[in-house]
């Protein structure tokens, strides 16, 4: 009978080492995206209630859950491009010189990095503004960032979306 | 020897696996250090560097230097232009490739900040004078761009523009 060669013991371990190899390092690459998918749909979820909350209250002047959302230094541009900020965005809605008549808004994405979130969405919403009623569609975006562990609203623009 | 190595190899892969390990960021680790426009030093410096990006940003749309805004804009990146049209980095590229946009001049001013560890949010008022498929545009807009932190370098991930004082 032939003696088996040490080199040929060798080749076979690392024959067989290789493609566990391969697979354990598949595996972990494979569970990273699968937990910052399952992450980012968490994330996706909060921050949508959140939106929730937010819209739920500008419609019933809820001064107290907005506070609690928006953050102090929030950057706010409305659909005419003039920068509000959060005192000035708040007493808009406080006065009644915003008021939503009804809530259309669709097509919502986010984006989600971390510990920031990017949604976009289309609005159809008609709303009073100082007295002149508003219904032609917008695009917006809105970025929360969560902070002491609650996602809050930093900024939000608005562009009325052109006649095709 | 060599089944001690490899079962630490193993053992090493196999913990990289497990959930809520690895590099994906959750909810509570990727939470934002730093908030605020703050002027520390190095919001100071994150400032100056963002400043510094736009300017090549702006140098390559000028020129239409896809390499360089290719570099800047994330993967990902998107944007809401004044007509409310959403477009992918895809498209962008593919506008200024095709000289579908041209941009002759840029200004820009009126920039504020806000820092929110690897996120910034950057506001401002552009007056550049541009052409998006032959329709000239020089009205001013308001626009904000969002740059994240990605592998170490700063990427545009969102720019939205509106034009100050249209009709609504």
């Amino acid at each position: 009978m032939k003696p088996r060669s040490k080199w040929s013991e060798n080749t076979v371990r690392r024959v067989l080492l290789l493609p566990l190899l391969t697979v354990a390092l598949v595996g972990v690459a494979q569970a990273q995206v699968t937990v910052r998918n399952q992450a980012d749909a968490e994330t996706e979820k909060e921050v949508l209630e959140v939106e929730r909350q937010k819209d739920q209250a500008i419609r019933n002047r809820d001064m107290a859950v907005l506070d609690r959302i928006y953050v102090d230094n929030l950057a706010f541009a409305n659909g005419r491009g003039k920068v509000l900020t959060k005192a000035q965005h708040m007493e808009e809605i406080r006065s009644g010189n915003v008021k939503y008549l009804n809530s259309d808004r669709s097509d919502f994405h986010v984006h989600v990095y971390g510990g920031t979130a990017v949604l976009t969405g289309r609005e159809n919403s008609t709303v009073e503004y100082h007295g002149k009623t508003i219904s032609s569609p917008r695009q917006f975006i809105t970025v929360y960032v969560k902070l002491d562990g609650q996602w809050r609203y930093v900024a939000h623009q608005v562009t009325p979306v052109a006649e095709p | 020897m060599r089944r001690i190595l490899l079962l630490s190899l193993l053992t090493v892969a196999l913990v990289g696996a497990a959930p809520g390990q690895g590099t994906g960021k959750t909810q509570s680790d990727a939470e934002a250090p730093a908030q605020g426009t703050a002027k520390s030093q190095s919001a100071a410096e994150i400032e100056k560097e963002i400043l510094k990006i736009e300017s090549e940003r702006d140098q390559a749309r000028e020129k239409g230097d896809n390499a360089t805004l290719n570099r800047i804009l994330a993967d990902d990146y998107f944007y809401i232009g004044v007509r409310g049209n959403v477009r992918t980095k895809a498209n962008r590229l593919d506008d200024y490739e095709a000289g579908v946009i041209k941009v002759f001049s840029v200004k820009k001013d009126n920039f504020m900040f806000k820092i929110y560890g690897d996120t910034v949010l950057m506001t401002g008022r552009e007056t550049s004078i541009t052409q998006y498929r032959g329709k000239p545009n020089d009205k001013p807009r308001q626009f904000t761009n969002v740059y994240i932190k990605l592998d170490g370098q700063w990427r545009l991930v969102f720019h939205q523009a509106t034009t100050i004082g249209a009709p609504w």
